[in-house]
């Protein structure tokens, strides 16, 4: 019972977030230095014709009329047309949501795996070698700038030792050749359901650069989270009774103080996310990466608000959902939660 | 009497300053990086041994050596002189952005935490709101919409910050309010206005400027990544993120084109991670890292 009423109250909040998210994006869509029906006809249009084109986009209407009607929009998934390519935004934004998916959840996977246990490594040997070794790394890995890592990884790794591509998702000639058919648009599951081995090898090479970039750029973050969540844990009176009643310290770390850092590794899930949905926009820029990121990128490059806007939108909604998920699992893992 | 206290005050005093600087080595480290940093953007017009902006075509993409300690760009320029200009920029930018945040958090903050009730459901809401964006995505939205330029961008990344600054301000507002001397200067009848501007601000500014100095780095970074997608400063303005961005033609095979400018976001940031870092443990012991 006491979980409807949480998951009640954490739906309430989040339509009242996702209505203000809107109304963000409705005032950016209106300071827009130029009119979006002047962006829309392009070149020098007259007066005549952005007065016409304006009453067919309703902004000739009153700005609360628009309000409504944006939110009406945007609600049922109606993102305009992108000026560029005169197609739904909502079509080009699906298409490119499976690269930006594959690449930043095997990033998440990736930062967890290797991030959590040696942040709980290093709050266990609190001030060992490791510890400081692991606190000078993630207090430098914060400043490098993504698209430095980026640009130095491709120097390296495509530039140095011409082992991987420098960009994009899959070869060219693959793509005319033999294209990976689309059933969930993740290639690396496509490939092998569809059996093209070409096709999943080179989208292996293909995403290692931009993955590893994400990875790095994470790892620093969520090494020091968990870190600094797990001693916060080890400082726990349960944790010191079992050293107490002289339990082996391996059960102790295993069993009771793991189980407690599930609830920080989910606050870290929905942190990471974010952080990753965000990195991703520079980071997929620089390996052309056809995601979200380089999209909003793209089209702010070239005036396409319609696109530019509908994708942060998905983008923003992404970001909600994962951390609607994040929340409602908080009671599963903790059971004192679960009453409310 | 006089004599004696004059004598071992000196000795006193050096064996803190020693002991300060022991204590807090990563700090004088970040300080020091920070000061070397900083003169030369200030002095920049004088150390930089070319204009940062002169072509010199006949000597471009040339490899750092004794003509050019950084070595050029595709269109001649000395990569040391644009370097040192950059940080001008790139400081300010930091500046501005945590200011900005200030400007608008603080005062969110402090009345949120102050009066508490609806006024602060309301205001942490449309916190949240401004929250519910992955990071540099809201900023890039709003600079988007503002159109490019590095004032924009500006404007753009301490519009999406302040929601942080208000939440840390609530935070440590909640806990003032509490305190004896508050409900003393309520008391003696003094206006809300009063107790919030010479009480309670004063005393709850601490978590803030410890936060604001943390997100100095950040904001840099933050700054650097607008001007590389092409949002922030444009050319002829020097800058280096910038700099990375002109240099993704050529750094492939002329690599300092993009490692120095890269170099100087780095260690910039870096050094004001440390600073701080430091900052909070001189300031505010109590106080856990900021996540």
């Amino acid at each position: 019972m006491a979980i409807v009423v949480l998951l009640a109250q954490r739906v309430l909040l989040l339509i009242g977030v996702v209505f203000g998210v809107i109304t963000i994006m409705f005032v950016l869509s209106r300071v827009l230095p130029a009119s979006p029906a002047e962006l829309m006809l392009g070149g020098r249009p007259s007066f005549e014709m952005i007065a016409k084109a304006e009453a067919e986009l309703g902004l000739d209407r009153p700005l609360a009329v628009q309000y409504l009607n944006f939110i009406g929009s945007a609600i049922r998934g109606e993102l305009g047309d992108s000026l560029l390519t005169k197609r739904p935004v909502l079509l080009e934004v699906r298409e490119r949501f499976g690269a930006t998916f594959e690449l930043t959840t095997l990033a998440m996977v990736l930062v967890l795996l290797i991030g959590v246990p040696i942040g709980v490594l290093s709050a266990v040997r609190q001030n060992s070698m490791l510890d400081n070794v692991v606190r000078t790394i993630s207090v430098a890995g914060v400043a490098i700038p993504s698209f430095i890592l980026a640009m130095s990884l491709q120097l390296l790794f495509y530039g140095a030792l011409g082992w991987l591509p420098l960009q994009g998702r899959v070869d060219t000639s693959i793509l005319l050749r033999n294209p990976i058919k689309p059933i969930t648009g993740l290639f690396l599951i496509d490939a092998p359901l569809t059996g093209n081995w070409e096709g999943f090898t080179s989208a292996l090479a293909h995403i290692a650069l931009p993955l590893l970039t994400l990875t790095i750029l994470l790892l620093a973050t969520v090494t020091r989270i968990t870190r600094n969540m797990m001693i916060e844990v080890l400082k726990e009176e349960y944790i010191r009774t079992a050293f107490a009643y002289g339990l082996p310290k391996s059960a102790i770390y295993y069993q009771y103080a793991l189980k407690a850092t599930l609830i920080p590794i989910l606050t870290v899930i929905g942190l990471t996310y974010g952080n990753l949905l965000g990195g991703a926009v520079v980071v997929e820029s620089v390996f052309d990466w056809p995601g979200l990121g380089s999209f909003v990128v793209s089209s702010i490059a070239q005036n396409d608000y319609p696109a530019s806007l509908g994708a942060t939108l998905f983008l923003a909604g992404t970001y909600l959902l994962i951390n609607l998920i994040v929340d409602l699992l908080y009671p599963v893992v903790d059971p004192r939660l679960r009453t409310a | 009497m006089m004599m004696q206290t004059d004598v071992t005050e000196r000795p006193d005093r050096l064996i803190r300053a020693r002991a300060f600087f022991g204590q807090h080595r990563l700090f004088v480290l970040g300080a020091a990086i920070l000061l070397v940093v900083l003169s030369g953007a200030v002095l920049a017009t004088w150390i930089a041994p070319y204009e940062p902006t002169k072509i010199m075509m006949s000597e471009r993409l040339s490899p750092p050596g004794a003509e050019h300690l950084m070595g050029t760009d595709r269109f001649g320029r000395d990569i040391f002189a644009r370097v040192l200009h950059g940080g001008r920029i790139s400081l300010l930018v930091g500046l501005c952005v945590v200011l900005l945040s200030l400007v608008i958090g603080v005062p969110i903050g402090l009345v949120a935490g102050y009066f508490g009730g609806r006024t602060d459901l309301l205001l942490m809401r449309i916190a949240d709101v401004f929250l519910a964006f992955p990071p540099l995505l809201l900023p890039i939205a709003i600079a988007a919409a503002l159109g490019p330029g590095i004032w924009n961008a500006v404007i753009a990344l301490g519009v999406s910050w302040f929601p942080g600054t208000a939440r840390i301000m609530r935070g440590a507002v909640l806990r003032v309010r509490e305190e004896l001397y508050i409900g003393a200067a309520r008391t003696i009848g003094l206006g809300h206005l009063s107790i919030l501007v010479r009480h309670v601000l004063p005393n709850s500014l601490t978590p803030v400027i410890v936060a604001a100095s943390g997100d100095f780095g950040y904001a840099i970074l933050a700054g650097a990544s607008l001007s590389f997608i092409g949002l922030g400063a444009r050319a002829p303005a020097v800058e280096w993120g910038l700099m990375a961005a002109d240099s993704r033609v050529d750094f492939l095979d002329h690599s300092w084109t993009a490692l120095f400018p890269g170099l100087a976001i780095f260690v910039t940031v870096l050094a004001l991670n440390l600073v701080g870092d430091g900052l909070r443990d001189i300031l505010d012991p109590k106080q856990g890292r900021r996540e």
